[in-house]
This record gives structure tokens, sequence and C-alpha cells, in this order.
């Protein structure tokens, strides 16, 4: 397959005067150009609702939402089934990576390559949080906040858990490095105040501030060697 | 006027998934929102990546909700794959979307009209859906896992 995608071709051809177009862009735009684009048939503007249709809709609305609300105090989830590791000492982090059907730990930079997918296993001695993220060889974080924040997992003091989603190896290769931080989950009966505690703290990480949260456990794991 | 700009490249990227006529109807309707709705772009490259997604989205529904007849070849959409891509790996790809538009989500369907069909790469996977690249990853995972799913029931 060509390197370029269809998107950044037809980006091209629509930003670009047509005489910079490189051989690809310039047959897609041929083909464009041989495309007979209809005219667009706009619809005529709709008459605005009435006064009593305008309160009707507002209302459905008002009562779909206080349906939903009631039901999401409801509703529970159903407790996982947890694995029965019992930590004996400190916040444990192994790395692990899958090739196909295979899974391995990873002991050693260098044996990584595209489309390998990495994960984490973490095992605490108290109840904690744990935040990962990728920084490129410089170590800075090629993750945003909100990715950072999405990717919260909360962990029971001495049970094995492990972040929902791997990171697969596909961008090409900038020296990354995977980052995890542990902290000790925050008892602060306010939870609105620990969210904002949070986000704070991955603020200062993401901006490399280096500001260390007491009892925290930074870890770092050099996944592929920068070319 | 944006329809002028970005019709003709939407309607070349619409036939790639869907017959022309079902691909006509598509940009006339994602144009015609855009319009309705009054949308300001800060450039014309952001705009398109909202035609863009809009097209493969509406193209995606089109064929869950009239089964495969959308799907088929017809003279004006054969002419319209790219030429610089491979056409093996090309009709591949168009072999296995019809095989699996059906058991893809909606998300994991664009994500492999993305990736599998255009070429995108995660990054611009990501600007065109307005999701992180993490999440792109999630899904691309996800999809990877169903491939190699049906991958394993044809050696069976």
């Amino acid at each position: 397959m060509s390197d370029q995608s269809l998107f950044s071709k037809h980006v091209r051809i629509i930003t670009e005067d047509p005489s910079v177009l490189n051989e690809a862009e310039r047959t897609e735009w041929n083909k464009i150009n041989s495309l007979e684009l209809p005219p667009l048939r706009l619809p005529k503007k709709q008459e605005s609702l009435s006064f009593w249709a305008k309160l009707k809709e507002q209302w459905y609305f008002g009562l779909s939402a206080l349906t939903i609300a009631s039901l999401a105090l409801v509703l529970v989830v159903p407790r996982q089934a947890q694995d029965g590791y019992t930590a004996k000492g400190s916040t444990r982090i192994s790395v692990y990576w899958q090739r196909g059907d295979t899974i391995s730990p990873l002991t050693e930079t260098g044996v990584l390559q595209d489309g390998d997918k990495v994960g984490v296993k973490i095992i605490a001695d108290q109840d904690s949080v744990a935040y990962w993220t990728i920084a490129d060889k410089d170590f800075k974080v090629l993750d945003d906040v909100n990715d950072i924040e999405s990717g919260k997992l909360e962990i029971k003091a001495g049970i094995s858990a492990g972040f929902d989603s791997s990171f697969q190896l596909t961008a090409p290769n900038q020296g990354e490095h995977l980052i995890v931080i542990v902290c000790p989950n925050p008892k602060i009966e306010n939870s609105g105040r620990q969210l904002v505690l949070d986000r704070e703290f991955l603020n200062d990480v993401v901006q490399g501030k280096n500001k260390k949260a007491q009892d925290c456990v930074y870890a770092g794991f050099r996944l592929r060697k920068a070319p | 006027m944006l329809y002028a700009k970005l019709g003709g490249p939407a309607l070349a990227k619409t036939i790639n998934l869907v017959s022309r006529s079902v691909a006509e109807e598509i940009v006339q309707d994602v144009f015609t929102k855009m319009w309705q709705t009054k949308m300001v772009f800060p450039d014309l490259k952001r705009a398109y990546a909202w035609v863009y997604k809009c097209c493969t989205n509406s193209a995606i529904d089109s064929i869950r909700n009239h089964g495969n007849s959308h799907l088929e070849l017809d003279e004006a959409r054969s002419e319209s794959i790219p030429e610089s891509i491979d056409l093996e790996v090309n009709a591949h790809a168009h072999e296995l979307w019809k095989k699996m538009v059906h058991s893809f989500d909606a998300d994991e369907a664009a994500v492999f009209v993305y990736r599998n069909l255009e070429g995108l790469t995660q990054d611009e996977v990501a600007e065109v859906m307005q999701i992180s690249r993490r999440t792109v990853n999630r899904l691309q995972e996800k999809v990877d896992e169903k491939l190699e799913k049906l991958r394993r029931q044809q050696n069976v």
C-alpha cells in the first residue's frame, strides 16, 4: 500500500496548488475531477417550532434525563472476581509484551517490534491509584492529561491489577519509554477535591516539572532504542 | 463554497465504501447537515476531517441498515480505487470488509476503514474521529482480534 493515506492525499489536493502535487496525489486529483459532482440540493428552511411544541420537547427531554438519572442511581455493578495474590513488600510493577499468541516479560530493550503489544501488571501493598503514559527518548510525555487520566487504575491492596488497554507499537520508533506512576489512594472525604488533586499532579508530570508526590512509585521502562 | 471544494474528494472517498448512488446521497446529506447547523471550521483541513468522518459513518450505517447490496462494486467504484494502493492488497481488504462489516461496532468499523482500506496513520484516525491516539489504539486492538478470529475460523 502507498505510504500516503487517502485522507492526506485529499487534504493536499484541497489545500495545495495542483502544480505542487506529487504523482499519487495528481492521479487522485484527476480521478476526483472525472467524477461529476451533482449540485447540492439544500432543503427549504423549516418553520420554527411553535411555543407549545418547544415546551413539549423540553418536557420530554427533562423526563428522559430524570429516567436516566434514576436508573443510574439504582444500577448495581457486579463485583469482579479478584486474584488472590498477596503483596509481601512494596509496590511491584511488571511489564510484559505480546507478539501473536506469545506473551513474555519485558526484560531487555531492543526486542520489541512494530505491532507488539505492551501491558502492565501492578501489585501494591496498600490501596493505590496508577496511571501510565508514554514518553519519547527525551522523556517528553506524548499523551495529554485527559488521556492519562482516562487510564486511571484503582488498585486494592495485595490484589494484582492491570490497565484495561495495552499499548501497541505502531507509530515510528521514537525511543519510547513506558512510564507508570503508582500512588497510595488519598483518603480524602471530598471526592471532588481528589479529582482536582489528580489533575494538578498529572499536569505537573506532563509538563515535566518533576514534582514528586510523597509515597508515589515512578517506574520507567525503555521500550525501544531510538534509531 | 465548501461543497465545491470538498464535495469531490468526499464523493471519491465514499464511493470506495458504497455504490455511487448511495455515496451521492450520503455526500448530499453531510453537506446539508453542515449548512443547517451553520458549522464553522478554523481551516479547510478541519472541515474536510469532519466531512470525511461523517461520510464514513453514514456509509457504515447505510451498509448496516441495507445489507451488503450497498457493498457491491459498481463501475464507478472499481474505477475509484486509488491506483497508488496495491490492487491485490486493496481487493483483499475489501473482501475482509464485506465479511466483517456486521461483526464490528460502529467505531471499530470506522477504524477498519481508515486503517485497512484507506491507509490512515493512527494520528490521522485520531484527528478524523476526534478521539485520542490511545483510543484509536484500543479500537485497533479489537479490530485485530476480530480479524484474527476470522482468520482462525477460515483455517479450521
